[in-house]
């Protein structure tokens, strides 16, 4: 008769150690559950990194500014309370690795113990079946069954365990594990990396600004980093497709180390470190007014670049260009008139006479926003995230275990006790059970009620 | 309005369809079973139609047709409708069409009215040019439909086991993402009041949960097995969601590394599917080890839904911002 039982397992006698407090499942929900919260919070809530304090005061007045900055809310990833709960999960699956996965790692190589009747009378899932034939008869056709649903089968005398799935069990250690190695891995990376974004402008050069950065390991290095050059490329409807820069990088004697051409989704490696592409920004129109050299600052102005100076007191010459490499048009505007004069559209190194005076389009400064990573805990980290990828498509693999025992009787019929303690994928099993009912004892109502559906 | 929009419409259409064959036919004791059937055919026309505007789309756009909202709503209804046959062939269970049907339907409704802008196909920005944009958005988006289904089984669950209480606050904290998803999509409410109607509805709707679950707790369950059945594949659809989750959360690691020089930078979007993972993560640990109730599971994995839920569109409702900025809606 298949039945649940609900009463609790057997208890081991066990005192309760400090070890088992931490390790606890009760310990491993809780800290769960205020990560979840705080997390939910840091997500809503703008984080004080990216966001200026200005735009908590639009958001959330004066007063609530103060009670999430009190509260650590502005700041959530950094608070002593997620630290704090990060430490304490990390904790805590340390000792659920040594109170539980241990021993549990133990056995499945030392072999899982065989279990007795009454044992399996007390398991979450159980039932007995009444067969009218000799044990031997009885356990042959009991392995034979399991084995037509893909078990393997182990016995000790009248007692079996039939396993199937040999590697579900290991979902939660391989996962623990590619959680402590990610652990480590950001450990590595918070001691001995370092990282900052230079703005550089075309043609000029700059030193990585490292001076600030103490990494545990190896020497900061004192390089030069030049930008050769800068352009944008465009989708032919106008929008940005990709921005490129091009790079060098020399030594402090002014030996080449490495050059490249950097662009978002495509990073250099040189030495080590890490250049990416992060920002791009048309700085100024260069212009050449009767052979001398001026920068023409501009704005973004909706989709052009629009740059404004004054020439005269009451003249002003006001240059716009789309992108970096377009043409530029050139306006005048005098204080006596509404509105600005278009007087020439130039190409780059293009000239325009207006009277005596030579205006010549110079090109223009782009400057460009490089990031640098030193990483030294990056290979940790993803060898991490290779254990926790396996470790979660595990969680997927069902992994089930069934014991038995066979009681013979003084007539020579057998009594088959069969169960499982398995909570994950319980209706699986509870199916099993009922098939094994079906074919060796008699049909029974949860059986017949589970094909009615 | 393009073919490729056309044929998705027809797939919305044949999904409302679906839903309307598997209502007719779940009143009908004699002819259950063909109209059953045929609500399973109508699903197949718009799974077909799915399929077809997303070729036709990937064709057009040159390129994976995973780059903003409706894309990833096409997509979401294709694993829907994968999963549909998947677990009517494993579990042959009927109720499971009318479900889905209406899921996908709501999904079709939505994507429809979403602004001109996201039917269009429009270029890529340069964050987005690359290929990881494949292989890190679709097992999300898979997960995702695959925990709403787990979720939306999980309500099945608390109603058929006569927690009927606990399912009606289920079905209303839903409902309140919903509402906000729409009215986030359609009107230009301010962010701050949906997002107070958000948290507020929601926080109201947990609490009757909470309170009803409690109240419930010794209500008799029906000797039906569909109880067990419904809270089973809930069980199973997350079991498989959560690896899908867990890639996707890691390939967007090695993507945000790859295009902008950190692996993790607590950026909202990958706030929230951290704390969707870390909720799926204590329902599984619930499921292996804690001694608690299917109910309660089914809780749980409602909790889970309605994360997956602010994690998937909270962007576009909720005035998040952050670096995944470009899957908001520009109205």
């Amino acid at each position: 008769m298949l039945t649940s039982s609900t009463e609790a397992p057997i208890n081991s006698g066990r005192l309760i150690s400090i070890l088992e407090l931490c390790g606890s499942l009760k310990l491993t929900l809780a800290l769960l559950t205020v990560l979840l919260l705080l997390t939910v919070l840091g997500a809503w809530i703008p984080q004080a990194s990216v966001t200026d304090e200005a735009v908590y005061l639009e958001k959330f007045g004066t007063e609530g500014s103060v009670l999430l900055n009190s509260l650590g809310l502005t700041n959530a990833f950094q608070s002593p309370a997620f630290l704090f709960s990060i430490a304490l999960l990390f904790l805590n699956l340390a000792a659920c690795t040594a109170v539980n996965m241990g021993p549990r790692i133990r056995k499945k190589f030392a072999g899982q113990d065989f279990t007795s009747t009454v044992k399996i009378r007390h398991m979450k899932q159980q039932t007995s079946v009444h067969v009218t034939k000799s044990l031997e008869g009885t356990a042959k056709d009991l392995i034979a069954h399991f084995a037509t649903s893909g078990f393997s089968a182990r016995r000790a005398g009248n007692r079996f365990i039939f396993e199937k799935g040999k590697i579900g069990w290991l979902a939660a250690p391989v996962t623990h594990l590619g959680l402590f190695i990610l652990l480590i891995g950001i450990s590595v990376t918070a001691q001995g990396g370092y990282r900052g974004v230079v703005n550089v402008n075309t043609g000029e050069s700059m030193e990585f600004p490292l001076q600030d950065k103490k990494p545990l390991i190896g020497k900061l290095p004192k390089w030069r980093l030049t930008l050769n050059d800068a352009r944008k490329e465009d989708h032919p409807t106008g929008e940005v497709r990709q921005w490129y820069s091009t790079v060098s990088i020399n030594d402090s004697q002014g030996k080449p180390i490495g050059s490249g051409t950097v662009s978002v989704n495509s990073p250099i490696t040189v030495g080590g470190i890490d250049i990416y592409q992060s920002d791009w920004a048309l700085k100024a129109i260069k212009l050449r007014i009767d052979g001398k050299d001026l920068q023409l600052p501009v704005q973004p102005m909706g989709s052009q670049f629009m740059g404004v100076m004054q020439i005269m007191p009451e003249f002003m010459l006001i240059g716009v260009l789309p992108s970096a490499n377009a043409p530029m048009r050139l306006f005048f505007k005098h204080d006596g008139h509404p509105s600005p004069k278009l007087v020439a559209t130039l190409d780059q190194n293009q000239t325009f006479k207006l009277g005596d005076v030579e205006i010549t389009n110079a090109g223009t400064v782009v400057t460009s926003g490089l990031q640098y990573k030193y990483d030294p805990g990056l290979a940790i980290v993803y060898v991490s995230f290779l254990f926790l990828t396996v470790g979660a498509y595990l969680v997927a693999t069902p992994s089930h275990r069934i014991f038995a025992e066979i009681v013979e009787d003084d007539d020579n019929n057998c009594d088959i006790v069969l169960g499982s303690d398995q909570t994950k994928f319980a209706g699986l099993i509870k199916r099993e059970l009922c098939k094994v009912e079906n074919a060796l004892g008699q049909p029974n109502p949860a059986e017949v009620a589970l094909n009615e559906r | 309005m393009s073919a490729e929009v056309t044929i998705a419409n027809a797939a919305g259409l044949s999904s409302v369809a679906a839903f309307w064959v598997f209502v007719i036919g779940s009143n009908l004791r004699r002819a259950h079973q063909t109209i059953e059937r045929l609500g399973a055919f109508v699903m197949m026309i718009c799974f077909t139609c799915v399929n077809v505007a997303l070729i036709m789309r990937t064709i057009e756009a040159s390129r994976f047709p995973i780059a903003n909202l409706y894309e990833s709503l096409l997509l979401f209804a294709w694993s829907m409708l994968a999963a549909y046959f998947l677990l009517r062939r494993a579990y042959s269970l009927n109720n499971l069409g009318w479900l889905t049907a209406l899921s996908v339907s709501t999904i079709f409704l939505y994507a429809n009215w979403l602004p001109a802008s996201q039917h269009d196909i429009a270029p890529l920005m340069p964050a987005l040019v690359s290929n990881w944009r494949a292989i890190h958005v679709p097992p999300l988006i898979v997960s995702y439909a695959l925990l709403t289904l787990g979720g939306l089984l999980a309500v099945g669950h608390l109603w058929t086991s006569n927690r009927r209480g606990t399912a009606i606050a289920s079905v209303a904290a839903i409902a309140v993402s919903i509402s906000c998803t729409a009215i986030g999509a359609f009107s230009s409410v301010k962010p701050l009041f949906l997002q107070l109607w958000f948290w507020g509805g929601t926080a109201v709707c947990l609490a009757v949960m909470a309170f009803s679950l409690k109240a419930e707790r010794l209500n008799p369950v029906s000797a039906s097995s569909r109880a067990d059945l419904y809270d089973e594949i809930s069980q199973r659809c997350i079991s498989i969601a959560f690896p899908l989750l867990t890639f996707g959360i890691i390939t967007g690691a090695l993507w945000a590394n790859h295009a902008w020089g950190a692996y993790w930078s607590f950026d909202p979007k990958e706030s929230m599917s951290l704390a969707t993972w870390f909720s799926y993560a204590a329902y599984l640990h619930l499921r292996a080890k804690a001694d608690m109730s299917d109910a309660s599971l089914s809780v749980v994995a409602v909790l889970g839904l309605l994360l997956t839920l602010v994690t998937y569109f909270g962007f576009s409702f909720l005035g998040f911002g952050g670096l995944h900025s470009y899957g908001q809606l520009s109205k």
